[in-house]
């Protein structure tokens, strides 16, 4: 039985008729005013009538606070986790399959849709309901439009946007979902269950996510098997505590492994001889000058 | 240079022998990969001694899958390998490339010989250290990149257009895709040609036309520096086909969607002239 998702191409045909449309003012300005009311009933009739797909629900999302909601900490990360630990990668991909977890959480009460024009370090004042109302009094376009994008972005991503690694890096739960899949995943394979925590903690700054999704998703460099993605992950774990580390560093040491590496089935090696050829003494000297 | 010879499409490297592949039967999460090396070379030669082997490299980027999976036959320089992939781990679109990949263990070191092993000069007398994994040979991915693999035909479900026409949308969906909404005669004839195929792929060259008419409208740069055709694979194929074909690509002033779609889908117009 396959996971209800809201129709992913229909789901990015709306999205564009709001964004793009000649009249799309009036229309954010109604869809705001459905997001904010106290009410959530129209905002979800209009997903659920862009159409679904599948049939299983989703086990209920765990009661998170707005700021949890937005960026879950590690043992948010856990509850979601328990909840989608069978959820198919080729499902948590999706934009709609966000969605439609997001409007289960409404249907919950778990959330409410104004929740998601949050920006996730606004202060208190500012939060969603707030911002959607002012922007809609103020009639001011350009932070309307902003709303609209965040709710979208929040729920799922804009795949019109930034493809498919919207859902990676726009969908705080879909984030959530996926930093603990690939700690999960890498953990298991260095065979060392115990430092989960540390690798998930290692791929929360934002510079260091967006560089590996840009590998992974975007391009397809060898950072993208998990032998290799676990020996970076490792390795910055290792540095973190060893060492300063920086987004140049980061990048820089991506990029050297992406040239060098290229041509090797890295793959098919063990962990330690992809550790040993990634970040062998002769290579990993090699890296760090490249920096300097 | 890479740091030992690599026997592939674009690569210099070799003088001697091609590595040439074919994808056979692709569907449903499985599909069949014919390898086979040939000429007087030292890849050749390392598949023949069973010191490298086939395999297949398996990509579906926007599920974050990848591995590479080698075939069972050992020692032949001609093998079918059989694969499948979990789809409830691959989202579409998945990409193969095949490879050639020496031994996973042990390295070798050698001094090249250029007629012995089937390389250019430049790489007479060079001693390499083939590392345990190196790739000796690929091919490219095997991927959407002709225009019209990217369109996608649909029955007009809501009965919405008359007879005879239809419309094209573009769908980010499958790393980007034209959908050809038609109605539904049109469709149904479309899917039993007949004699007409090449009316068919006149048609479908008029909707890649249109597919490419909006690329140039939503890509162009005019509408928010947010839009990024780069994201999308489909897109990054198709652009770089356009420009092996030396034509001006979407984001340039003289982009002609005609000229580019009939370059890419040329017209076969076969008329009958059994009435003069």
């Amino acid at each position: 039985m396959s996971y209800q998702i809201i129709r992913n191409d229909d789901l990015s045909s709306r999205q564009k008729e709001m964004l793009k449309s000649s009249e799309k003012l009036e229309k954010q300005r109604e869809f705001l005013q459905l997001a904010a009311a106290d009410e959530p009933s129209g905002f979800r009739q209009y997903f659920l009538s862009i159409g679904i797909e599948g049939s299983k629900l989703s086990d209920s999302m765990p009661e998170f606070s707005p700021s949890e909601f937005l960026e879950p900490p590690w043992e948010s990360e856990l509850a979601l986790w328990d909840r989608l630990s069978t959820l198919p990668p080729a499902i948590a991909c999706l934009p709609g399959f966000w969605a439609r977890f997001c409007i289960q959480a409404i249907d919950e009460e778990r959330v409410h849709p104004s929740t998601f024009a949050q920006e996730a370090r606004s202060s208190k004042d500012v939060n969603g309901k707030a911002r959607i109302r002012q922007a809609v009094n103020d009639n001011d376009e350009k932070e309307i439009e902003a709303c609209v994008r965040r709710i979208f972005r929040v729920m799922g991503g804009i795949l019109s946007e930034r493809g498919y690694r919207t859902t990676f890096l726009d969908c705080p739960l879909a984030k959530s979902w996926w930093r603990h899949h690939i700690a999960l995943r890498s953990s298991e394979l260095l065979a060392c269950r115990e430092h989960i925590k540390d690798y998930s903690d290692a791929l929360r700054p934002t510079y260091i996510w967006n560089t590996l999704l840009q590998h992974i998703v975007s391009r397809q460099t060898i950072v993208g098997f998990p032998k290799v993605l676990a020996a970076i992950i490792d390795e910055i774990v290792r540095l973190t505590q060893t060492e300063n580390t920086s987004e140049q560093l980061v990048k820089r040491k991506l990029s050297a492994v992406g040239n060098q590496c290229a041509n090797q089935a890295l793959d098919l090696l063990d962990i330690d001889g992809v550790i040993d050829t990634l970040f062998g003494r002769e290579r990993w000297l090699f890296i760090k000058d490249s920096v300097n | 240079m890479s740091m030992w010879p690599v026997l592939h499409p674009q690569s210099l490297d070799y003088v001697d022998g091609e590595y040439v592949t074919e994808n056979l039967n692709e569907s449903n999460g499985k599909t069949t990969i014919r390898h086979r090396i040939s000429g007087e070379n030292l890849v050749r030669r390392l598949v023949a001694s069973g010191q490298a082997v086939f395999a297949v490299e398996i990509a579906a980027p926007h599920s974050a899958y990848r591995r590479i999976e080698v075939a069972e036959e050992s020692s032949s320089t001609f093998v079918a390998q059989d694969l499948s992939w979990d789809q409830e781990l691959t989202s579409y679109p998945v990409f193969i490339r095949p490879l050639v990949v020496f031994d996973t263990v042990s390295r070798l070191e050698q001094r090249l010989d250029s007629k012995r092993d089937g390389v250019h000069a430049a790489w007479n007398n060079v001693k390499i250290v083939l590392q345990p994994g190196a790739i000796l040979a690929h091919e490219e991915f095997y991927r959407p990149s002709s225009g019209l693999s990217m369109l996608r035909l649909a029955a007009d479900e809501q009965n919405v257009l008359p007879e005879g026409s239809f419309k094209v949308e573009t769908s980010e969906i499958d790393g980007f895709t034209f959908k050809v909404f038609m109605h539904r005669k049109l469709f149904d004839d479309l899917q039993n040609p007949g004699a007409s195929s090449n009316h068919r792929d006149s048609i479908l060259t008029g909707a890649l036309v249109a597919g490419l008419a909006t690329l140039q409208r939503e890509f162009s740069g005019d509408v928010g520096s947010s839009t990024n055709w780069d994201h999308f694979q489909n897109l990054r194929a198709l652009h770089s086909v356009l420009q092996k074909h030396e034509l001006p690509t979407w984001e340039e002033d003289n982009f002609d969607p005609a000229l580019a779609a009939t370059v890419l889908k040329p017209i076969v117009f076969a008329p009958d002239h059994d009435d003069f």
